[in-house]
């Protein structure tokens, strides 16, 4: 009689509400002719394919699982944000305070104004780019649904 | 260097109306963060996003959602310190219409000259004068221009530190965008509450409206929590506000596992403070605790607690722990002994309840010592990094509590260091009295040092307490000796924590020789 427990069996892979992950190109990227990547220990060979979060990469996309459809409204959430962080940034362009020549404070508060509206546009860009990615990603996700279902019929 | 027709013409409204812009938008931010927390990276966690892409969506969503975060600190930093700027140089502007209407009510006038200002008779008579005459004029303009340039240079100063506070605010830590950014945010924002001194503080908080204040309390709720100056009970709102708020975020980290060693350390911390401040259900009405700060500076936390209200008080008592003294460890230890104190206090003058207060004032990092190890506290840096906060705080008291409100200082054992720091600055401790309980020597040799009157620094040390003398050998001769010229009053036995201890007399508890003694002090009489 074994002083060990049986190995457990090894469990199947589940496959995730979209079941298969993304494959063919992804939208936006150019394949590069002959650019066949060359793996090398612990370096991702793929390039980050632009506008696109690096792990769509097709042939990295391993086991995934999402719910799609509750993606877009995030990516649209981030768009409202995007928009009110260029709005505030461009409130916030106020200039120096009238009236007060000779005050540093004054001069100060216009930089500041100055500097904080324009960093408020690159937040806003940046969180611009959260929601393209977001929606591109999810984008990806449906028509290899798509394009997996119309497979399989 | 702010000149005379610069201050006269500044017109400071704009500077109020950039504040009130800064306040939109950092409301708005907030709005903004929370929408983004709740709709973008809360949605894609219920959309069980999982895998690679979401492995690498999460940190740069997060990443946003930090600068958001960083943004919205900051922009608060920035428009309170607009509306401190305000503050300071519009008060500035109206000494100096003060001024100039007493100089014209005397037949003097006052005119810039570019960078200058020329003070003169309006009037000149055309008949010779006396020299006693022409004396008395001189000093009459001297005097006016004496005070009018040292409005200028406070304008002067006040600009420049306003100034310098917001070039410090600039967008910086929002492009780095990390961890560390955001502790720098918040430290830049509670930097931006301390820069006014606490009886400034205390005219500031006089000076608004109710609309104003609440606006303040609600949206600085930490901050002003933490202002010396203001009233006790404006600091217990708020810092109530502002423990249950960060409980509130603390919590699902905590519960969730992803809690960092800090975070939960101040968890710990602050659930303390929330128990200790949740026994007021059991409390008498004139021995209700009132919250007057908390914080995360350290890993031990730190915590100021009033029990009574000294708003109201006409006598209160600071109390300074010593050694070992941690939040989670002994705070409620340190709120019984102030509990005792203040009852013994209210009990020197019976039938008028709630005229005492005591405060445990755990503000600092107290030191840790073992029985074989006296580790940080054979060092002074923790007395003095605690000092200068300890200054403020008691100018803080005085500023807002009672006008005539006697104030007392007591510190026991590493305590006495922190306080005798304070003392030994050069503007000293707005204290009445000064009380050294257990003390190990207080950095000085003469009671003088301490810019305290020596009839009013108080020395117990009980016979039989072995660890204060074996501390002098660091920090200095023992107060209780007669060299050292305090006043020595007589304690009971009972060792080194002895001197808040009860004895059993004819039935019931009552002060014994040393607490009696501190309370009997705390109310301005002789022990």
């Amino acid at each position: 009689m074994s002083d060990q427990p049986p190995p457990a069996p090894t469990p199947t892979p589940a496959p995730g509400p979209t079941g298969v992950a993304p494959s063919g190109i992804a939208p936006g990227s150019v394949p590069v002719p002959g650019a066949t990547p060359s793996p090398a220990p612990g370096v991702n060979p793929y390039p980050v394919l632009p506008g696109f979060l690096p792990g769509i990469d097709p042939a990295r996309a391993g086991g995934y699982t999402v719910n799609s459809h509750l993606l877009l409204p995030a990516a649209s959430r981030a768009d409202a944000n995007a928009d009110a962080l260029l709005g505030l940034g461009t409130g916030l362009a106020l200039g120096a305070p009238a009236g007060l020549p000779g005050f540093q404070t004054g001069w100060q508060a216009g930089a500041l104004a100055d500097a904080w509206s324009h960093e408020l546009g690159a937040l806003s860009s940046a969180v611009r780019t959260c929601a393209t990615k977001i929606r591109e990603t999810t984008r990806a996700y449906l028509e290899a649904e798509a394009r997996n279902a119309a497979d399989l019929r | 260097m702010v000149t005379f027709e610069e201050l006269k013409d500044a017109r400071f409204e704009s500077l109020r109306s950039h504040a009130d812009a800064w306040s939109r938008a950092m409301r708005q931010l907030d709005d903004i963060a929370r929408d983004f927390e709740l709709g973008v990276c809360g949605a894609t966690e219920t959309a069980g996003w999982r895998g690679d892409a979401a492995g690498l969506a999460n940190p740069e969503l997060e990443a946003a959602l930090r600068r958001i975060r960083i943004a919205a600190v900051e922009v608060r930093g920035i428009a309170a310190e607009l509306d401190f700027a305000a503050e300071a140089l519009s008060g500035a502007q109206t000494r100096l219409f003060g001024e100039l209407h007493h100089a014209s009510t005397e037949g003097v006038s006052v005119l810039g000259e570019g960078a200058l200002f020329r003070v003169a008779e309006a009037l000149p008579p055309t008949a010779p004068r006396e020299e006693h005459e022409l004396t008395a004029v001189r000093a009459k303009l001297d005097g006016y221009a004496q005070r009018l340039q040292a409005i200028l240079n406070d304008a002067t100063a006040a600009d420049s530190r306003h100034a310098a506070a917001l070039a410090g605010l600039s967008t910086g830590e929002v492009a780095r965008g990390d961890d560390a950014a955001l502790k720098h945010a918040r430290e830049d924002l509670r930097r931006t509450f301390t820069t006014m001194t606490p009886a400034r503080t205390a005219q500031w908080w006089a000076g608004l409206t109710e609309a104003q204040r609440q606006a303040y309390l609600n949206d600085y709720p930490h901050e002003v929590g933490s202002m010396d100056g203001l009233p006790a009970s404006v600091r217990h709102q708020a810092n109530q506000m502002a423990l249950s708020s960060r409980l509130a975020e603390l919590a699902p980290l905590v519960d969730g596992g992803t809690a960092t060693t800090a975070e939960q350390h101040e968890w710990d911390n602050l659930r303390r403070i929330g128990q200790v401040m949740a026994t007021n259900l059991e409390r008498l009405p004139e021995e209700q605790l009132m919250l007057l700060g908390f914080g995360a500076r350290n890993r031990d936390g730190e915590a100021v607690v009033a029990v009574g209200n000294p708003d109201t008080a006409t006598n209160t008592v600071v109390m300074v722990p010593g050694a070992n003294t941690t939040v989670s460890g002994k705070l409620g230890e340190q709120v019984d002994r102030a509990t005792l104190l203040q009852r013994a206090a209210n009990n020197v003058t019976r039938g008028v309840p709630g005229d005492a207060a005591a405060v445990v004032w755990l503000d600092y990092d107290a030191p840790e010592v073992s029985p074989t190890a006296f580790g940080s506290a054979v060092g002074t840096e923790r007395a003095q990094e605690g000092a200068g906060r300890l200054g403020r705080f008691i100018e803080g008291a005085r500023a807002s509590g009672p006008a005539n409100q006697h104030l007392t200082v007591s510190a026991h054992s590493y305590g006495t260091s922190v306080v005798a720091y304070a003392a030994r600055d050069k503007d000293g401790l707005p204290a009445d009295e000064v009380v050294f309980l257990g003390s190990p020597g207080v950095q000085v040799d003469d009671a003088h040092d301490l810019n305290v009157d020596t009839g009013h620094v108080w020395v117990g040390l009980a016979e039989d307490d072995l660890v204060a003398p074996a501390g002098s050998f660091v920090h200095g001769p023992l107060p209780s000796e007669s060299s050292f010229g305090a006043q020595v009053f007589p304690t009971n036995d009972g060792g080194h924590f002895s001197y808040w201890d009860m004895t059993w007399v004819n039935g019931e508890w009552v002060p014994d020789t040393s607490l009696g003694n501190q309370a009997d002090i705390v109310m301005g009489q002789d022990p």
